[in-house]
């Protein structure tokens, strides 16, 4: 792929991605969000570098390495219906979990040929792997302390 | 993740397209004159004895298209391959004269070309390429991982550093892989190399290309478990440069690995047991170095991650004193990757080492190494 190929990617994969987002905020919890666990999430996040190469708004992270994360929910749900999709996943938290503990069952569409792929985060406790679970799943009603 | 020098180049080649298209980043603001502009990824500077400047670029990879099973996916996957890597010099006028194209190879979003220049007994001599085992044993792209020398524009290989490293793999390491970078040539007339992929120095006799180990150099503490060592949090010191004081001691600098934590980038010293221990620590991604006319180390950081992602124009150029502590000469670098002194104290920086078609460039700061510095900030890892 070229420079022109690659920034004509971009530009689409922002696009998509941000009516993705909107499409997401639209929606609304089946049931009270956990703030506090939300919050652990994001210092999981953050204390585990994640940020150097991911972006996430609520964590306020700007990695461009890797997949963006605002978009994680709805990337999900069209990774684990493609046909391309090798995981074990049959869930969008399943393939959050999967890509955390497992990130090499998959590769993130146009970032198969990257030398340079995510490691496992198995070494991770429950607790903290539950946290960032929790945090991508329900990172759109994120309310931080400043809002 | 792997961790080695030409992930910089992948980060930055990924990470700065996209920002152009939604934020642009904060403009430098640059203290020194640019001299070179319209660079492909700038690896090498290098002031020759007549004062010249020379220049290596990496290209951009090529028109060839060469079919690989990657190592992770298994995928077949193509990379483009060219003869768009150059070696130049800058004319009195200021003009970049080319004197020499070597391969480039861009894979994914990889950029291998050129990566360093030295000049011995008036010969031209550079480190281009990497291989890696999982590629195949023999390297199928030509002049990956060689010291190479330059004549009338032709490459000469001069030593198979990819060889070296598959027959030994010094730093046991279970990733066999050699990324030939930084050059010094010692009071023999030997040229030293550190490999950034083999976490290695060599030392090879530029006449008979014989090459041997002289140190290779344990990981550093990591955040996450690493295939390479064993499931251990260590990570790849990743060597960028190599310099000889007049005692004959060793230094090499480091960038570090994945995820480049603020502080864990250092310099080492090598006795001439081959013994290594820490000069200089705290730093962060050391690209270069070099030693001064003044006695002292000079070393140049890429710039900075944070737990928040890539910190724009964080990039510095710091005088290591002989306590080992360190004082920042020039801040706010973009993307600094290569760094040159002249006889006189003046330097070359080249910053924008990065990915895009013709964004890098060159600046020259007369009297570097006259600058007050200011004190480094201490920055050692805490983990």
């Amino acid at each position: 792929m070229n420079v022109r190929q690659t920034i004509l990617l971009i530009t689409v994969m922002f696009w998509v991605s941000a009516c993705s987002t909107l499409i997401e905020f639209a929606q609304l919890p089946n049931q009270p969000v956990n703030q506090e666990l939300i919050a652990d999430g994001i210092v999981v996040y953050r204390q585990n570098y994640c940020g150097s190469c991911h972006a996430l708004s609520i964590a306020n992270t700007h990695g461009t390495f890797a997949p963006n994360h605002d978009n994680i929910v709805a990337d999900s749900e069209g990774y684990i219906v493609a046909s391309t999709y090798i995981g074990d996943a049959n869930s969008i938290e399943g393939y959050i979990r999967e890509s955390i503990i497992n990130p090499t069952i998959f590769y993130t569409p146009s970032y198969e040929a990257s030398n340079h792929h995510m490691p496992s985060f198995a070494h991770l406790s429950e607790d903290d792997i539950n946290a960032l679970v929790y945090m991508f799943m329900n990172q759109a009603y994120y309310q931080s302390e400043v809002d | 993740m792997r961790s080695k020098l030409l992930l910089t180049l992948v980060l930055i080649s990924v990470m700065f397209i996209p920002t152009l298209a939604q934020d642009a980043p904060p403009p430098p603001e640059l203290t020194g004159d640019i001299v070179a502009t319209g660079l492909n990824s700038p690896q090498g500077l290098f002031v020759a004895s007549d004062g010249t400047l020379w220049i290596a670029d990496s290209g951009l990879g090529g028109d060839e298209e060469i079919e690989f099973i990657n190592p992770n996916t298994l995928q077949t996957q193509t990379a483009s391959f060219g003869m768009t890597s150059r070696i130049m010099y800058l004319t009195d006028t200021g003009e970049q004269e080319v004197v020499a194209q070597l391969p480039s190879v861009a894979v994914g979003q990889d950029l291998i070309g050129t990566a360093r220049i030295l000049e011995v007994d008036g010969n031209l001599y550079a480190t281009v390429g990497t291989w890696q085992s999982a590629l195949g044993d023999d390297a199928s792209i030509p002049n990956q991982a060689q010291l190479v020398r330059i004549e009338e524009g032709e490459i000469i290989t001069v030593a198979d550093l990819w060889a070296h490293e598959l027959a030994n793999n010094p730093d046991e390491s279970t990733n066999v892989e050699s990324h030939p970078y930084g050059m010094a040539v010692d009071a023999d007339g030997m040229v030293l190399v550190a490999d950034a992929a083999a976490n290695a120095v060599w030392r090879i006799n530029p006449e008979t290309g014989e090459v041997e180990t002289v140190a290779a150099f344990d990981g550093l503490p990591g955040v996450f478990p690493s295939e390479f060592y064993g499931g251990e949090p260590i990570t790849d010191p990743v060597p960028t440069a190599v310099a000889l004081n007049e005692d004959g001691t060793i230094y090499v600098s480091f960038l570090s690995g994945a995820p480049f934590i603020p502080g864990s980038a250092k310099v080492v010293q090598i006795d001439a047991e081959g013994n290594v221990s820490d000069y200089a620590t705290g730093f962060t991604m050391l690209t270069d170095m070099q030693l001064g006319a003044d006695g002292n180390l000079y070393v140049l950081s890429f710039g900075m991650f944070t737990e928040e992602g890539p910190v724009f124009n964080s990039g510095y150029v710091a005088r290591i004193l002989e306590d080992g502590s360190a004082e920042i000469l020039i801040e706010g670098l973009p993307f600094a990757t290569a760094l040159a002194l002249d006889g006189d104290g003046n330097g070359y920086v080249a910053i924008n080492g990065l990915g895009i078609p013709e964004a890098g460039m060159v600046v020259y700061y007369e009297g570097l190494t006259d600058m007050e510095g200011t004190a480094m900030p201490m920055m050692e890892m805490d983990s």
